[in-house]
């Protein structure tokens, strides 16, 4: 009896997760959400969120990386403050970090006068989108990286360093190679939580079609006008996150798998 | 063969500071409790742990002066340093973690270790003493001037040990650099080097030849570590189960021990028994020899009879009047005897 | 505020009828005045073409104040609410940072390159009577280029304008008197004002209607009125010219 109840609340969770996601490509047919494709509101959407998203995740595998790398493998006086810092964005509500993106880079924000010497203006911008996306999705990567990099035994990268290898050496070829799955999960993470971001975005960025108006923005912004593209971007998007679940899976189990972990004692092998 | 010079070296670690002050010409082995700083020393001399003061030299080459603020970075030194676990790149197959070290000469030492048919294996799928072998043959393909080696046999099954402390010692003869190895076990470290070091809570006890050790420890902590007489001779079984080891001076022993051919037997002081007569019992051995030494620790008294050195009370010694220059008796059982290093049979 | 009301569709499926008090969802220009009317009401305000598509999925509202007139009849057409009343009416406005970094003294400055102009999505009432004044004006296509951001609210234009992101923006000239001190306010020549008309009905959902009666007699009332008139907003009927005599 306790079986059947417990199957039962499962089938539940997984109907209410499901409904949902299934419901977005019931709702119409099928041919009237492919003509929507073919709406420019829904590709200039999806132009700006990709090319926002690939830039912002460069971005974030360049800077994040190093970051990450560092307070993995040193500890320092404020070490914790920093990880902190570097988490913030993660429980900061995205609306708020678009205000203080705006209150930072804005025309009269802290660094305004700076920009505006250079002849940069940010808000309104395609680069804004790119920043806003960089800003709310770059904790998902480096907190992830920060595992990963901890996860690789210490020993290996002193080995390297005895063997002749310089620290960068020692990083492309060990650390990096040995890191590889868990950092490609954070990546998976922190494109997904970008490809999402809407308060930040229309805070700081604003939202113009073809501009900057994003998948999300667009959804929001057609949704009394055209809920078929609204479905259609609805669509669009619940494709790419179910690639991005799969690719975070497969790195999972790349990150966890034996070759990660320095030999076992005693000769165990261990199976692939 | 450039010595490696240890001057003073002091590395602060949580409960002591490591200082140690010691040079390696051949094989030198440290020993010492664990936690005693053993690692500790390996790491600063190939530059992982950067010592508070002191000097580290091989031959003209300074590797760490704190006085002259050098200190190189362990890629930038010529060290081969085998970790307690090998650390081998799990991602790499064999050939190419000894490439690491060293492009273009991977068969070379794939062939001088024995582990050619190994070449394209990775290392999780490595037996521990293949693993060790790699781990060998990638520090010596960095052509370093020092060798050093961390707990080297003590991650091994209790079968592979022998085979590969045999292999180990021959491999460390034929070195023409100094190599400097760290263990908690006693028997290892003489198996293995010439000269032994014994360091606890990171100061030196006591270096000398193993037999200088065993003969004359420096305290009691150094007696109870070091412990055991190792006798060389030469095995033969028996039909009764037991074997007969004949010593370099033609004394026979028997152990209960079952073994062949070239033997290292170990005797514990504690086990001997001393007397002014051979004693009358046949299932005893009996080693009679001329006293070199008497060393009193306390309430015991280290006595070297021949090649054996007996462990007995201070009321013993006053009792059988022993004297260096005069002769007495060492005896113990076959049962307190142990093998401890099987030659290559 | 998006999240707040889509929060609200989502989670208030369960009857209306059976919470106390009535929710009503006004335009966002109705902020300040609508709880000066009415403090009882649980308000939701925002866009009003988000609001009327909220309603249309079933939201569980009792009254709707929209800055239109077109978003409560489209309602009504489909049976969702009660016929339409105006209850007040409002003017739009060109507003500038206070600095005016941009320079702007007339809505032909607008058209200057360079010029970042804020204005509100078409299908939110403020952004079309926008549309409606460049067209009036003749000015469309050489403003719309400086259009940078299509805001989902009235209030985000204002907001951006405020903090000076923006270096000109169209909203009721309501709004422009929440902020005072921080914009200056252009007038919209009168050749160029639309007809800015808000709507309101009873939701035919509502399960309260005696109680969204009174809400709507409220506003239409002499002091709902008056409130209306002190917020700046224009008398609901169209005062007649004088007759000459």
């Amino acid at each position: 009896m306790l079986a059947v109840a417990w199957v039962g609340v499962a089938l539940l969770s997984f109907a209410f997760l499901l409904l949902p996601i299934v419901a977005i490509f019931a709702r119409t047919s099928p041919g009237r959400l492919f003509e929507q494709l073919s709406n420019p509101v829904v590709r200039d959407a999806f132009r700006v969120s990709i090319e926002t998203s690939l830039i912002a995740q460069a971005l974030i595998l360049l800077f994040g990386t190093p970051t990450a790398y560092l307070l993995a493998t040193r500890r320092f006086r404020g070490h914790t403050l920093a990880v902190t810092l570097v988490e913030l964005p993660l429980v900061l509500p995205p609306v708020v970090a678009g205000i203080g993106l705006l209150a930072a880079f804005g025309r009269f924000g802290l660094l305004g006068s700076t920009l505006d010497f250079f002849g940069v203006s940010l808000p309104f911008t395609q680069s804004a989108v790119t920043i806003a996306v960089a800003y709310v999705a770059s904790p998902l990567y480096v907190r992830q990286a920060i595992a990963a990099f901890e996860a690789t035994d210490p020993t290996l990268a002193a080995a390297s360093r005895t063997l002749g290898a310089g620290p960068v050496r020692t990083f492309f070829h060990v650390v990096l190679p040995l890191a590889r799955g868990g950092l490609i999960a954070g990546l998976a993470l922190s494109f997904a939580r970008g490809l999402g971001e809407f308060g930040a975005t229309i805070m700081f960025a604003g939202s113009l079609q073809a501009v900057t108006q994003t998948l999300p923005l667009a959804i929001y912004a057609e949704f009394d006008q055209n809920f078929d593209a609204t479905l259609a971007m609805g669509g669009v998007l619940v494709l790419v996150s179910v690639v991005l679940l799969v690719t975070l899976r497969l790195a999972v189990s790349w990150q966890r798998s034996p070759s990660t972990r320095s030999t076992s004692l005693f000769g165990l092998s261990t199976s692939s | 063969m450039a010595a490696l010079t240890v001057d003073k070296i002091n590395v602060p670690l949580r409960a002591f500071d490591l200082e140690l002050t010691l040079e390696v010409g051949s094989a030198v082995a440290v020993v010492g409790p664990s936690g005693a700083g053993k690692s500790t020393l390996l790491r600063a001399i190939a530059g992982l742990v950067e010592p508070r003061s002191g000097r580290i030299a091989v031959g003209s080459d300074v590797w760490f002066d704190a006085e002259r603020s050098i200190s190189l970075a362990p890629d930038e030194r010529r060290v081969g340093l085998v970790f307690q676990d090998y650390a081998l790149f799990p991602h790499m197959t064999v050939r190419q973690n000894i490439e690491y070290a060293r492009k273009h000469r991977a068969d070379e030492y794939l062939e001088r270790f024995r582990i050619a048919a190994l070449a394209d294996v990775k290392p999780p799928s490595l037996s521990g003493g293949e693993r060790q072998r790699v781990a060998l043959a990638r520090a010596l393909a960095r052509d370093p001037q020092v060798l050093l080696l961390d707990e080297p046999i003590s991650a091994l099954d209790a079968h592979t040990k022998a085979t590969v402390r045999a292999e180990l010692h021959e491999l460390l003869g034929t070195l023409e650099i100094p190599a400097l190895l760290v263990t908690h076990d006693f028997e290892d470290a003489a198996a293995l080097a010439d000269r032994v070091s014994v360091v606890v809570d990171g100061q030196l006890r006591q270096a000398g030849t193993v037999a200088e050790l065993v003969a004359r420890p420096a305290d009691a902590f150094v007696a109870s570590f070091t412990g055991a007489n190792l006798l060389h001779g030469a095995a033969v079984q028996q039909a009764n189960g037991s074997t007969r080891v004949e010593l370099a001076d033609g004394t026979v022993v028997t152990t209960a021990d079952a073994a062949g051919g070239e033997v290292v037997l170990a005797v514990y002081p504690w086990d001997v028994t001393v007397a002014a007569r051979p004693p009358d019992d046949s299932a005893l051995n009996v080693i009679g020899g001329p006293v070199r030494s008497v060393a009193e620790l306390g309430n015991r008294v280290r006595v070297a009879i021949g090649p054996v050195t007996a462990e007995i009370t201070a009321e013993s010694l006053g009792r059988l009047d022993l004297r260096p220059g005069g002769f007495a008796f060492a005896s113990f059982k076959a049962t307190g005897t142990r093998v401890v290093s099987a030659g290559s049979a | 505020m998006p999240a707040v009301l889509a929060a609200l569709v989502v989670l208030g499926g369960a009857g209306a009828a059976s919470r106390a008090g009535l929710t009503v969802y006004a335009a966002a220009s109705l902020t300040n005045v609508f709880p000066k009317i009415d403090a009882g009401p649980r308000y939701s305000f925002g866009g009003s073409n988000t609001l009327a598509a909220q309603i249309q999925q079933g939201a569980p509202v009792d009254v709707f104040a929209s800055a239109n007139l077109t978003l409560p009849k489209q309602l009504y057409a489909k049976g969702l609410c009660s016929k339409p009343v105006v209850f007040t009416r409002n003017t739009l406005v060109i507003v500038l940072p206070k600095s005016n970094p941009a320079s702007i003294h007339t809505i032909y400055d607008l058209t200057k390159p360079g010029v970042k102009l804020d204005i509100a999505g078409a299908g939110v009432p403020v952004g079309s009577y926008t549309l409606q004044v460049l067209r009036n004006m003749n000015l469309s296509s050489a403003v719309l280029k400086n259009v940078v951001s299509q805001e989902t609210d009235v209030r985000a234009v204002l907001a951006k304008v405020a903090l000076g992101e923006a270096d000109a923006g169209f909203v009721y000239s309501t709004d422009a008197r929440t902020v005072r001190g921080k914009v200056v306010t252009l007038k919209v020549p009168a050749r160029g004002q639309p007809n800015v008309q808000y709507g309101m009905c009873i939701v035919s959902r509502s399960g309260d209607k005696p109680d969204a009666r009174s809400f709507v007699d409220k506003v239409l009332s002499k002091a709902g009125q008056a409130r209306l008139l002190a917020a700046g907003f224009l008398p609901r009927v169209k005062p007649a010219p004088p007759k000459k005599t």
